[in-house]
């Protein structure tokens, strides 16, 4: 927390229910600096993916969701912005890799920018959507066949352009709920890979139920235990000195 | 238990033949005598006008193949839109009283007696809104049939990609009407079977025409206000007529008719073995 860099999202007083369930209990304090890999971490059911759905308010797309406290992005309410703006500035990668199945892998990447009325001209399309793809690493493997069906991908290479296509949008913050938890070990690593490097450029919020990703990738990481914020902070000291017992025993793999 | 295992085999079996039974000796009874008309008539049966009763002329049937396709076309440009938007909205809103009410509605309609919803269309539309026998009216009635067919079918194939893309294309910053438009592009090939499902049922409905059509079968349409005649209505007519030429017509028509809705459900299946999602 002693970090100069200023600060992207704030979250306080954070209440959560879905139905009855009390998700998240008052989440407060939390605050992710910018450009930087920010994990959450925590058993399953702790909240995390509730919390992460928070930020880009996706979480009210479910009809019994409740919501109360504070978020801002960059100073600014997301509870009285349009969610629609929220989400082209906040994006979000899911567990699932879920291209748009039967549309062309370079559709997958130009529909939003055309249909957000972000990019109009053809070529400046093309440049964009082959800048995204080499940054995701994908633009070799998929140059060829730009209009075949991206449901014709494998699920690591799926998830990649899923990735590139958050990211044609140019966000401030990239949420991304365990993007490696439903690909192999090499895609897994490729996209660790690419999460260290996208740092440099765009904030990213990271769930994920691994400790040890968490430790090697994120610069900050937050414990979710029950609902609860335990302990936050950046990841070394957190890893190596937590000021909570329940985090010491999730990192050391007995929660 | 291997004679109890054939004991259920063998009835399983009879019965499937029983059902399979009627199919075949109706289109095999309609095959054989409609045939026989085809030929002696020649293909200028699908374009003459019907011949005089008690003739030895077997004319054709071009005005009510043309009253056919013109109410069908019509109801379809009435049906279609509507169906899709109404699929749409019960995708996207699913948990809504109105998308629950209209989900039921569309359940109740399917099942609905077409005759009844003839005689009402044509008491609303063709008595009281002054359209009369017209081919307005008929289409209205075979929208309203169509309708239910149509949005169940679409809604179905709207499924998979409302789990698989909605939450997607939302996070994407996308407006309602651009993630309505990915939906139904991801679903498009149970949304194309829904409404050939849709065209194929009011293809051949009879009951609610009769209360909406013209039974005067030498009519050609020139405006969806001019009265019109349809196939199945020929064929109810016809078949019950004294004249043997008429009933010729009639099993002449019986066969064109089974032959443009089995056209239809190749291209349903055609549509369905290209559509769907990947896996």
């Amino acid at each position: 927390m002693s970090d100069s860099k200023p600060i992207v999202i704030r979250v306080e007083r954070l209440n959560v229910w879905l139905g009855r369930v009390h998700v998240l209990k008052d989440v407060s304090g939390l605050a992710i600096p910018r450009n930087s890999v920010f994990a959450i971490m925590g058993p399953s059911g702790s909240g995390k993916t509730t919390l992460l759905k928070t930020f880009n308010r996706i979480i009210e797309l479910n009809r019994d969701a409740r919501v109360e406290g504070k978020v801002t992005l960059d100073g600014e309410d997301i509870f009285s912005m349009d969610p629609v703006v929220l989400r082209r500035r906040v994006g979000m990668v899911f567990q699932q890799p879920n291209p748009f199945p039967h549309m062309s892998i370079y559709d997958n990447i130009a529909y939003a920018l055309r249909a957000n009325g972000i990019v109009k001209d053809k070529a400046r399309l093309r440049e964009i959507v082959r800048s995204v793809l080499e940054q995701v690493h994908l633009w070799d493997e998929v140059n060829s066949r730009l209009n075949s069906p991206a449901g014709k991908l494998s699920g690591g290479q799926q998830q990649r352009l899923v990735i590139a296509r958050a990211l044609a949008l140019k966000p401030e913050v990239l949420l991304m709920d365990e993007p490696t938890s439903m690909v192999d070990v090499v895609n897994a690593r490729k996209i660790e890979q690419l999460i260290t490097e996208l740092r440099r450029s765009i904030t990213i919020v990271l769930v994920t139920h691994n400790p040890q990703q968490a430790m090697r990738i994120s610069d900050y990481v937050a414990f979710l235990y029950d609902g609860r914020l335990i302990e936050w902070g950046p990841t070394k000291i957190v890893f190596s000195t937590p000021s909570n017992k329940l985090t010491e025993m999730y990192v050391m793999g007995r929660v | 238990m291997k004679g109890q295992e054939a004991l259920i085999l063998s009835l399983t079996l009879a019965a499937t033949a029983l059902v399979f039974a009627p199919f075949f000796w109706i289109l095999g009874a309609v095959a054989y005598n409609g045939a026989l008309v085809l030929a002696k008539a020649g293909l200028g049966f699908l374009l003459k006008r019907p011949p005089l009763p008690g003739t030895n002329s077997l004319g054709g049937i071009g005005t009510v193949i043309e009253g056919s396709l013109l109410i069908v076309g019509m109801a379809m440009a009435i049906a279609t839109p509507l169906s899709l938007l109404t699929a749409l909205h019960i995708t996207l809103h699913e948990d809504s009283p109105i998308a629950k009410l209209g989900r039921a509605l569309m359940d109740i309609m399917v099942e609905f007696p077409t005759i009844v919803i003839g005689i009402s269309v044509f008491l609303i539309f063709g008595l009281a809104l002054g359209l009369g026998l017209s081919a307005l009216t008929a289409s209205i009635a075979l929208a309203v049939i169509m309708i239910p067919y149509t949005t169940i079918q679409a809604v179905e194939a709207m499924k998979i990609p409302k789990e698989v893309v909605y939450e997607a294309a939302v996070a994407l910053g996308l407006r309602e009407g651009h993630v309505a438009k990915i939906i139904l592009t991801e679903g498009r090939g149970g949304v194309i079977t829904g409404v050939l499902i849709g065209m194929a049922k009011i293809f051949g409905e009879t009951a609610p025409l009769l209360f909406t059509t013209a039974t005067s079968f030498d009519i050609l349409a020139n405006s969806p206000l001019s009265p019109v005649s349809a196939v199945p209505v020929l064929i109810f007519v016809y078949a019950f007529s004294p004249y043997t030429n008429w009933q010729e017509v009639a099993w002449g028509a019986s066969l064109v008719l089974s032959l443009i809705v089995l056209g239809i459900y190749i291209a349903v299946r055609l549509s369905l073995s290209k559509g769907g999602l990947r896996e």
